[in-house]
Order: C-alpha cells, then structure tokens, then sequence
C-alpha cells in the first residue's frame, strides 16, 4: 500500500514537470519567434532606407557645386552597409555581429545626417519638390527605424528575461534556449538625423 | 510528508507566476478619446467639433479606416513629436486589427506642432513625402493665421481624399459592434437572471403552495425574448441599434442627442511613420 502511494507522488510529480517542461518550451518558442519577426521589420525599415540613397544622391548630385566630400560619405557608408552580411529572418545570435551591424548603420545614419546638414546651405536643391519628397521619407524612415528598434529591443528583453526565470530557466538551457543580443547605443545616436525645417 | 515537494513545486510555480513582469504603457500618454476629433486646447468651436465627427464617423462607416483628430496645448516637456505620437498611436489602436487602416492627426497648438502618424495599412495611401505635403501646403497655411479650424478642415479633407479608395466599410463603426456586443450580453445575463430566478419561483411554489407565486417572471421573460427577435431583425440597418432603441442607452450610439458617433478602436497598430511639421 505504501509503495503504490509513493509511486504514486511520484508519477504526479513526473507529470508535473513534464507539464512545466512543454508549458516552458511552447513559451520560449513563442518568444523566440517575435523576436525573429520583430527583426525582420528592423531588417525591412534598415532596407527602405538603404533604398533611398540612390535617388537621394542622384538629386543631390543634380544639385550643381554640391559639397563633394558629404556625398561621397553617403555613398561609401551605404556600401560598407551592404558589405555587412547578416541573416535577415533570424534574430542574431552573436552580440559581435549585431555589433558591426549597428555600427555600419550607425555611420551611415550620421553621414545621411551630415547630407542633411550641409543641404540647408543649397536653397536652390531645398526647393525643390524632388528633394523635399525625399527628406521627408527619409524623415519618415528614421522614425520607423527608431520604432521598430525598440520594439526589437523589447522582444528580445521578454526573452532573454524568460530564459532567465523560473521556472523556464530549468528548462531553456536543455531545449538549447540562448540570450540574444540587442541593440546597444542609446537611441538618440541613431534615431533622425536633426532635419530641420 | 510525501505531499510536501508538490506543495513546494506549486508554491515556487506560483510566486514564479505572480513575480513574472507585467510591463504596462507609460502613464503619461494622453487618454484614448471617445470620440474621433478631441480639442483639448479650445481652438475649434462645438458646433465644428460635431461637424468634423460626423464626417470622420461615416468616413469609417464608409471605408473601415478609422481616423482621429487629437488636439492639445502642448507637447510634453521633453517629449520628440514623431515618437511621442506613435506611442500614443500605439496606445489607442485606431484602426483594425488585420489591416491597421487608421491614421492619426496630432496638433499641439503651443509648441506650433503636428504630426501625421499613419497605421500600417495606410502607409500606401499616405506616403510621408503626401504626409509632409499635406502638412505644409494644406494646413500649416490655415494655422499660421489662428484659423485652426479652417486647417484640421484642410487636413481631415485632404487625408480622406488620400485613404478613402484602399478599404470598403460595412456600414457599421467598430464601435456599434461593440455596442451590439454588450447589449446581447446584458440580454444574456437578464434573461438568465429572470429564467433563474422564475424557476426557483416554481419550485418554492411547488413546495410551498402559491405564497411566492406569480407568473410575471415568464411573462417578463417573453417579452425579452420578443423584444431581443425584434433587435436581431433590426440589426442589418446600420443606424438603429437596436431593441434598447437608437436613443442613446449606451451614449452616442446611433445619433440622437448631442453625440454624432464614438471612436472604438479596433486594434491596428502603426509603424512610426507619416510627417511632422511645425507652422
């Protein structure tokens, strides 16, 4: 009689955890998931900028005596951009390589800056209705930039957090649950560049 | 004492629960509105305000988009206009929640600033170079001359002409869905309640003779029952809301009164982008 209660206990433990196990799994999975397709967007407003350069240094370039140099940082600094290779549907997992991202980014976030900048003593390439056009989405693209990276930021908080508490930290390590890295600099270093109107 | 690790277990499971972080919106963003235009600074007269709500209340009846006008005095201290108002966007949800078709117009009359902050699903109609335009050559003009309501009218133009063609509405606001929502769970709850209450009747009759009797329960539940047959016969047409009838029992269903339409929202959801200017 006492051996079938102990066996008993035991078998509702065993089941309880396994319970806690699959509950903890589904979970993680879910986390790990929004992260993904939270960096997915990051990876989509990043692109919509990127796609932006092209035109916005043809107008620039239209622009006669415009400061060559500015230019060429663009230019230099969306190809350093595009020699960054990193997955695009997975959120990274390796601090370092999100790292060079940012930064390639980052360079490139400050070059469009000093674009914006030096245009503001080119009336005749502000007035234009071409120019404007593409300030204001560029404009509108930092923004989106800035938003979707803090939710990136978020998604992955939620996750690593839940790696790290009880009681899915028993379980994340054995499922093969790592931390994963977000975004470091401060958000004023690389939201809009101070366009001002 | 061979019960007490699952005691343990279920005691760690709970605190781990309840110690889980709740991470709540910040409290200082400004109210979700009831209504799809709020001055909150004084600029536009009421009879205006009616106005510009009524045509923002049958633009979503007509096209699903769900269009805000929020007015007021001033940016918060600190605050950067573009992501100041995509967190209250994403506050307020306008907009639904598979296409995310709303969009919201922010005026802050003492800082001279604006912001258009288009949900997802507009960011077609409502590119931020027509965001920008908008803004500069529709309304920005109007506010440089105190005339408001002249530019919110500039603008709430301007921004139906651009979004009116992406979505088709059906007719109803997402509002008179919820409100039709909650009226079929009162009729629920009552009719339970008189059901229950005129069964235990019966049987309290039953066994203690006709003391407690009387039929008006049923009687009453009948007539709820007629009267809710009438409500989901009167449910296609938009307009009347039904068996507790359009005078307004919820507030600002479907007209009557001072109320010209509410804003529920519906859930959309925005990327951040649209315009920002400043007159």
């Amino acid at each position: 009689m006492k051996k079938w209660a102990v066996l008993g206990v035991i078998a509702v433990v065993v089941v309880i955890l396994l319970l806690i196990g699959m509950g903890s799994y589904n979970h993680l999975v879910t986390l790990s998931q929004a992260t993904d397709s939270q960096w997915a967007q990051v990876q989509n407003v990043y692109q919509r900028r990127a796609d932006l350069i092209p035109n916005l240094v043809q107008t620039v370039k239209g622009s006669a005596s415009f400061e060559k140099s500015t230019l060429e940082a663009v230019t230099n600094a969306r190809a350093s951009v595009g020699r960054v290779t990193i997955d695009t549907s997975h959120a990274p997992d390796d601090a370092a390589k999100l790292q060079q991202f940012e930064q390639a980014q980052g360079q490139l976030s400050n070059a469009l800056s000093r674009l914006m900048v030096v245009s503001e003593n080119y009336p005749d390439l502000k007035s234009t209705q071409n120019f404007r056009d593409l300030q204001a989405q560029l404009e509108g693209t930092e923004n989106r930039i800035s938003t979707e990276r803090g939710r990136f930021n978020d998604a992955v908080r939620a996750y690593d957090t839940a790696i790290h508490h009880l009681p899915t930290a028993l379980f994340a390590g054995m499922f093969g649950f790592r931390d994963k890295p977000y975004f470091q600099a401060t958000e004023n270093a690389q939201t809009a560049p101070s366009v001002n109107f | 004492m061979r019960v007490r690790p699952i005691l343990l277990l279920l005691t760690l499971l709970l605190t781990v629960v309840s110690a889980s972080p709740a991470r709540g919106a910040p409290s200082d963003l400004p109210r979700k509105p009831s209504r799809y235009i709020t001055d909150n600074a004084g600029v536009i007269s009421p009879p205006d305000l009616e106005m510009i709500n009524r045509q923002l209340d049958e633009f979503e009846r007509t096209t699903s988009n769900q269009f805000l006008v929020a007015i007021y005095p001033q940016l918060p201290e600190g605050e950067e206009l573009a992501d100041y108002c995509t967190r209250t966007f994403e506050s307020w949800h306008p907009g639904k929640k598979a296409t995310s078709n709303g969009v919201v117009l922010f005026v802050f009359v003492n800082s001279h600033k604006m912001q258009i902050t288009p949900g997802y699903g507009l960011e077609g109609a409502l590119p931020d170079a027509t965001c920008k335009d908008i803004i500069d050559t529709k309304i920005a003009p109007h506010f440089k001359t105190g005339d408001y309501t002249g530019g919110v009218r500039a603008g709430v133009n301007a921004i139906i002409a651009a979004t009116k063609g992406e979505y088709h509405g059906t007719g109803a606001t997402v509002r008179d869905i919820v409100e039709r929502h909650i009226q079929d769970a009162l009729f629920w709850t009552l009719a339970i309640l008189i059901l229950g209450t005129s069964l235990i009747r019966s049987a309290l009759r039953r066994h203690f003779g006709t003391v407690y009797g009387s039929r008006q329960p049923t009687g009453l539940f009948n007539h709820l029952l007629y009267a809710w047959a009438m409500r989901a016969n009167s449910s296609n047409s938009s307009s009347d809301s039904g068996w507790f009838s359009s005078g307004g029992f919820l507030g600002g269903g479907g007209g009557g009164g001072f109320s010209s339409g509410g804003f529920s929202s519906g859930g959309g959801s925005t990327g951040g982008g649209g315009a920002g200017g400043s007159w």
